[in-house]
C-alpha cells in the first residue's frame, strides 16, 4: 500500500485528506507543522508528499527543499492557497502543484500520477 | 543712496577730483567735501547692496538695485547687467538702466553685447571709448566672477568711466548673489525630486500591502472553503441516490463552487497577469470608450467636446486595459460635472508620444486629493476605494507610458495619459502574430 505524507497546518483539511485518501487506498500519515513533517520524513519511507507551501509555522518551501535533500526520489506535490506561484513550481523541483479547492479529484489525481509505478 | 550723490548732480570738479584720486595724483587739489563724500558714497553703497543681498528674495530685484547703485557710483547714465544662461553658455539681459529706455532687445544687444561677451571671455574688465560731444564716453564690462567661474557681466557707460575699488567690489556682490541664487534653485529641484520620490516609494508600498491583503484573504477563506466543501462531499457520498438531504448537499456544493471560482478570480486580479499588447487605433479605443458613457453624459445634461488633431498612428497597447483607463477617468468627469459644463476629450500625436487629454469643469478636486490621487486609498470617495487611479497609473506604466493630473482655472481637472509612439512594433510582435496580420492584409 503506498505511504503518503500529507503536511497541512489546517486540522479540517488534514483530516479531510487523510479520509479521502484513505478510502483511495493510502496509508495516510498527517503532520500539522515542519518539525512533526520532517520526524515523520525521517521515520518513515513515503512513496508520495502532499506539502502546503504556507504553513504557520516555517516555510514550506524551506520544507520542500529539506525533502529533496533528505531524498530526492520522493515525488512532492506543493498544495496550496495561493494561484499565484503555480507558473514557479517547476523551478522549485517539486513533481506538481495543486490550488486548494473543496473538489479534491485534482489532487488525487495528481498524486496517482507522482508515484512511480512500482509502488502503485 | 542720497540725492546729493546722483551722477546728474555731481559738478565736473567732483569728476575731476575722482579722476584725480584714480590716478593715485591726488595732492589735495581736488576739494576734501568731494573726496569725502565719494568715499562715504562708494561705502555706503557696498553697505546697501551687502544688506540687500542678505534680505533681497528675487535674483532680478538684486541685480537691479547692484546695477543702479554701480551706476550711480561710477557716474553712469546707462548700464545692463547680463547673466550666462547655463546652458547655452550665452549672456542674456537680466536688468538695464534707464528701466524706462524704449530700445529695442536686439539694439541693446548690439549696443553691449560685444563687450560684454569679451569681458565674459577674457575673464577681465573690457572697454570702449567714443568721442562725443564734450569730452570722452567709455563703456566698461566688468565680468562677474565668483568661485572660478564667470556667471555674469555689468556694463555701463559713462563719461568718463570709472573704476575703482568699490566697485569691484560691487561686482563681486553681484557675482555671489547669483552664484548662491543659482545653488538655491538646485538645491529646491533635489528637494523637489526628493519629494516625488517619496510619492513613488509611498505608492508601492501600498501596492505591495495590497497584493499581500489579497492574498491573506484569499488564503484564510480558501482553506475553510475547502474543508466545508469537502465534508459536504463525504455527507453526499454517504447519501443513498433517492435521498431528499441530497438537494441541500447540493445546494452548498453549488456555492462553494461558486465562492472558489470568485476567489480565483480575485487572486488574479491581484496578481496582474502580464498585458496582452496589440495594435490599436487609439482613437478607435477613445470612441469606444466613450460610447460607454455617452448615455450617462445626455442624461445629466454635460456636453462632450471631443477633438482630434490629424491623423494618429496605431499604437502597441493591451486595448481593454487602457479601456479600463479611460473609462475610470470618463467616469470621474462624469461624476464631477453637472448640467451644462462640459468634458473635453482631445487625442493628438507628437514628437513620438501620443497624448489623451481629458478634462472636465465640473466640481474641483481639494489640492491634496489632487497631488495623491494615484497613491492607493489616498483618494477614497463615497462608494470607491482609492483604488482606481492607482490601478491607472499601473496600467499605463506597463504601457511605458505617463499619466499626469493637473487643474488649470478654466478646468478643474486635466488628465493627460502619455503613450509612447514605438516605430519597432514588429519586434515586439510574435512571428505568429506577423503572419496572422500579413494574412489579414493580404
Amino acid at each position: 500500500m503506498p505511504k503518503l505524507l500529507i503536511v497541512d497546518d489546517d486540522p479540517n483539511l488534514l483530516r479531510l485528506y487523510r479520509e479521502e485518501l484513505e478510502e483511495e487506498g493510502y496509508e495516510v500519515e498527517v503532520a500539522a507543522g515542519a518539525r512533526e513533517a520532517v520526524e515523520a520524513f525521517d521515520r518513515t519511507s513515503f512513496d508520495c508528499v502532499v506539502l502546503d507551501v504556507q504553513l504557520a509555522e516555517g516555510n514550506g518551501l524551506a520544507l520542500l527543499r529539506r525533502f529533496l535533500d533528505l531524498r530526492t526520489e520522493v515525488p512532492v506535490v506543493l498544495n496550496t492557497a495561493y494561484a499565484f506561484f503555480k507558473n514557479d513550481f517547476s523551478t522549485w523541483s517539486a513533481a506538481a502543484y495543486v490550488v486548494k479547492s473543496s473538489d479534491l479529484s485534482e489532487l488525487k489525481a495528481v498524486v496517482r500520477g507522482a508515484i512511480p509505478p512500482k509502488a502503485a | 543712496m542720497s540725492a546729493d550723490h546722483h551722477p546728474s548732480d555731481r559738478s565736473p570738479e567732483e569728476r575731476a577730483a575722482s579722476r584725480g584720486r584714480r590716478g593715485e595724483s591726488n595732492k589735495g587739489d581736488a576739494p576734501p567735501r568731494g573726496e569725502n563724500g565719494r568715499e562715504d558714497a562708494a561705502w555706503s553703497a557696498v553697505e546697501h547692496v551687502s544688506r540687500a543681498s542678505l534680505t533681497a528674495s528675487r535674483l532680478e530685484d538684486l541685480l537691479a538695485l547692484i546695477l543702479r547703485e554701480t551706476a550711480a557710483l561710477a557716474g553712469a547714465d546707462a548700464g545692463t547687467i547680463w547673466l550666462v544662461d547655463t546652458r547655452t553658455g550665452r549672456p542674456r539681459l537680466a536688468g538695464r538702466i534707464p528701466e524706462e529706455s524704449h530700445e529695442e532687445p536686439s539694439g541693446i544687444r548690439e549696443t553691449w553685447g560685444p563687450l560684454v561677451e569679451e569681458a565674459i571671455r577674457e575673464g577681465r574688465p573690457a572697454r570702449a571709448r567714443i568721442e562725443a560731444d564734450g569730452g570722452v564716453e567709455e563703456t566698461v564690462a566688468h565680468p562677474l566672477v565668483a568661485f572660478d567661474e564667470t556667471v555674469g557681466a555689468l556694463a555701463i557707460r559713462a563719461r568718463p568711466a570709472v573704476e575703482s575699488a568699490p566697485l569691484r567690489i560691487l561686482c563681486a556682490q553681484a557675482a555671489a548673489a547669483i552664484q548662491t541664487s543659482r545653488l538655491f534653485e538646485r538645491v529646491h529641484a533635489s528637494a523637489r525630486r526628493l519629494k516625488a520620490v517619496e510619492r513613488e516609494v509611498l505608492r508601492n508600498e501600498k501596492l505591495a500591502t495590497l497584493g499581500e491583503m489579497s492574498a491573506k484573504v484569499a488564503h484564510e477563506i480558501r482553506n475553510p472553503l475547502a474543508a466545508i466543501g469537502g465534508f459536504a462531499r463525504r455527507i453526499e457520498k454517504g447519501l443513498p441516490e433517492d435521498d431528499p438531504k441530497r438537494s441541500y448537499t447540493g445546494i452548498i456544493l453549488k456555492e462553494i463552487g461558486r465562492l472558489e471560482a470568485l476567489l480565483g478570480e480575485q487572486l488574479e486580479i491581484a496578481r496582474s497577469p502580464a498585458p496582452r499588447f496589440q495594435m490599436v487605433d487609439p482613437v478607435d479605443l477613445v470612441r469606444d470608450t466613450l460610447a460607454l458613457v455617452r448615455e450617462e453624459i445626455e442624461r445629466k445634461g454635460v456636453r462632450l467636446i471631443r477633438r482630434g488633431g490629424g491623423a494618429v498612428p496605431s499604437l502597441l497597447l493591451d486595448p481593454d486595459r487602457v479601456k479600463q483607463v479611460l473609462l475610470n477617468i470618463l467616469k470621474n468627469a462624469v461624476g464631477a460635472t453637472s448640467r451644462g459644463q462640459e468634458i473635453h476629450v482631445g487625442t493628438r500625436a507628437s514628437d513620438g508620444w501620443m497624448e489623451i487629454e481629458i478634462a472636465n469643469n465640473g466640481e474641483r478636486m481639494p489640492g491634496e486629493i489632487l497631488e495623491s490621487l494615484f497613491v492607493p486609498f489616498a483618494s477614497a470617495r463615497e462608494g470607491g476605494c482609492g483604488l482606481g487611479m492607482a490601478v491607472a497609473d499601473q496600467i499605463i506604466k506597463e504601457h511605458g507610458g505617463e499619466i499626469r493630473v493637473r487643474s488649470t482655472r478654466e478646468w478643474s481637472a486635466v488628465f493627460t495619459i502619455s503613450l509612447p509612439i514605438r516605430t519597432n512594433e514588429d519586434r515586439r510582435r510574435t512571428p505568429e502574430r506577423r503572419r496572422r496580420e500579413r494574412r489579414r492584409v493580404a
